[in-house]
């Protein structure tokens, strides 16, 4: 077996044999003096040189696959909206969700002809009060307010709600306690100006704990401004037959026109009384206070420490469920799609370096 | 507000690029010439197994380098960038074609067996053995001659010198190195 100095002296040897070319020096020297002095790179020819200088081409391609990858994978990510919010389960409510309580109210004028409803505990009003029924828009600002509140003290909450209401102009429009049979709490409705509205919300809110609050404003400019056309033309149509009425010759004309008149009075009567009532609604809000009592509450509706973490933990699992199966397409196209793109850098980049290899030093 | 200076070493460093940017012209070249272009044209040589396409190969090279003269170190610190330029102009010529090492080197017939045993290795496995037996490259030198890691530079380095010590040509020189011995 040979060894590995016999080796080195026998590849020296044979690389002695080659003695170089003599003007070999001369045609080097020659190239290079004629050579033009280079011209500065342009940036990205620079930058790949400076590159492969460093990496080998393949570890510069596959790197720039897998950083193009990722940045794609976080766009598809990020514009699908990231994982959805789980939905807030209501303890104890019957028609809204539950909210923490002392969070920010958030309410928004609707757009008009459309209605809209913020549902949030509340500290705070924050939407301003004077747009209900001032100006050109009509608005319908109503409200339900669910106060827990300690045992014995639902008489006394109530009566302070209608104090509350007095004390603004306003009054009880319904009142209800129930105490027999059924949990225990009660239901007051307030009618309060408009303006006042958002007052006598912040000033019910400390009576008890707020487990949930629902605003909601309703934009009635459109039947209003309706109403009152159609009012203006049936008073229009009054005094048209008002007019036929005096010219009238014979009596079945006259009591033609009679009749029609007071068909057309009763259409005007039902109009206004319907403008009426929505300039009521506009300038009077509605707000409606459940009070539950806390022992009731507490007993049949919150949940303990175990049980709300073991409804986290559902709440989770189906969240993380759903966004697995909600990205998993996004996920297997932009999967399926770099890949079909890194396969044709790769192969399109291995072609180009073999060209080039070939081509350049 | 008093105006910054750029520290001293910076400054020095930046006058001496400058310096030597400006000085190399001919005279350097000829140094380079004078020191490396024989080495490279053997390593070419020991790799391609051609001599026109070796002389071509390192003209290329020499033309490369010179190209990017003032990112260029001085002296022996050249050498590894030689190496590096003439063994990337082979990678790309040396295909694995059969060689004509009985033709070119009729007057040294170990040397020819050298060049029949080298030029049946594959290239991965022919230019580490190159660099390392004639060019007396480290391990970790070829590594970036040859754009691998180190360890793929060892693997090849094995495997090339056991290939070559199992071609029957080399064995045969040993044998009759040993009988005239």
């Amino acid at each position: 077996m040979i060894t590995d100095e016999q080796l080195q002296r026998l590849i020296h040897e044979a690389a002695e044999a080659a003695v170089p070319p003599p003007a070999g020096r001369d045609a080097v020297r020659s190239a290079a003096t004629a050579q033009p002095v280079p011209a500065a790179e342009p940036g990205p020819a620079r930058l790949w040189a400076a590159l492969t200088e460093r990496w080998h081409p393949r570890e510069i391609v596959l790197a720039a696959t897998g950083g193009a990858a990722v940045v794609a994978l976080s766009v598809a990510l990020a514009s699908s909206g990231g994982p959805p919010t789980p939905v807030p389960v209501a303890y104890g409510a019957t028609h809204v969700a539950s909210v923490p309580a002392n969070a920010e109210v958030r309410s928004a004028s609707p757009p008009a002809g459309s209605s809209s409803s913020a549902t949030s505990a509340a500290t705070s009003a924050s939407s301003p009060p004077g747009m209900a029924g001032t100006g050109a828009t009509k608005v319908v600002a109503t409200g339900t307010l669910i106060l827990r509140i300690p045992g014995g003290r639902l008489r006394a909450d109530a009566a302070r709600l209608e104090a509350l209401a007095t004390s603004v102009g306003g009054f009880v429009s319904h009142a209800s306690v129930s105490q027999a049979g059924g949990p225990l709490g009660g239901v007051v409705v307030l009618s309060v100006p408009a303006a006042s509205f958002r007052s006598v919300v912040a000033r019910a809110e400390p009576l008890g704990t707020v487990r949930s609050l629902t605003l909601s404003d309703e934009d009635v400019t459109s039947r209003y401004v309706d109403l009152g056309a159609r009012l203006s033309a049936q008073k229009d149509v009054r005094a048209q037959l008002e007019a036929l009425l005096s010219r009238a010759g014979k009596i079945s004309d006259l009591l033609a026109v009679e009749n029609q008149i007071a068909a057309t009075q009763t259409q005007i009567d039902q109009l206004t009384a319907e403008q009426r009532s929505l300039a009521e609604q506009v300038s009077y809000s509605s707000l409606t206070v459940d009070l539950h009592v806390a022992s009731h509450v507490t007993k049949r509706h919150a949940p303990s420490g175990f049980s709300r973490a073991w409804h986290d933990a559902v709440s989770g699992f189906v969240g993380g469920v759903r966004v697995l199966v909600a990205k998993s397409g996004v996920v297997l196209f932009t999967v399926l799609a770099l890949a079909a793109l890194a396969a044709l850098v790769f192969g399109a980049g291995r072609l180009a370096w073999t060209a080039a290899r070939r081509r350049s030093v | 507000m008093p105006a910054v200076e750029p520290p001293e070493p910076f400054r020095t460093a930046v006058r001496q690029y400058a310096v030597r940017a400006r000085t190399k012209g001919p005279d350097e070249l000829d140094r380079w010439l004078e020191r490396w272009y024989e080495p490279a044209f053997r390593t070419a040589y020991l790799v391609l197994d051609r001599r026109d396409d070796a002389e071509e190969v390192v003209g290329q090279a020499f033309l490369r380098l010179w190209r990017f003269r003032e990112s260029m170190p001085e002296g022996d610190a050249l050498g590894p960038w030689v190496y590096r330029a003439v063994v990337s102009a082979c990678s790309s010529l040396a295909t694995g074609e059969p060689g004509r090492s009985d033709e070119c080197v009729g007057e040294a017939p170990a040397g020819g067996a050298v060049l029949g045993a080298l030029s049946r290795l594959p290239v991965d496995l022919r230019v580490p053995v190159v660099l390392s037996h004639y060019a007396g490259l480290s391990e970790r030198e070829i590594a970036v001659a040859v754009r691998r890691r180190a360890g793929t530079v060892r693997a090849r380095l094995e495997e090339g010198r056991r290939r070559l010590c199992a071609d029957p040509r080399i064995a045969g020189l040993s044998e009759s190195e040993r009988g005239a011995r």
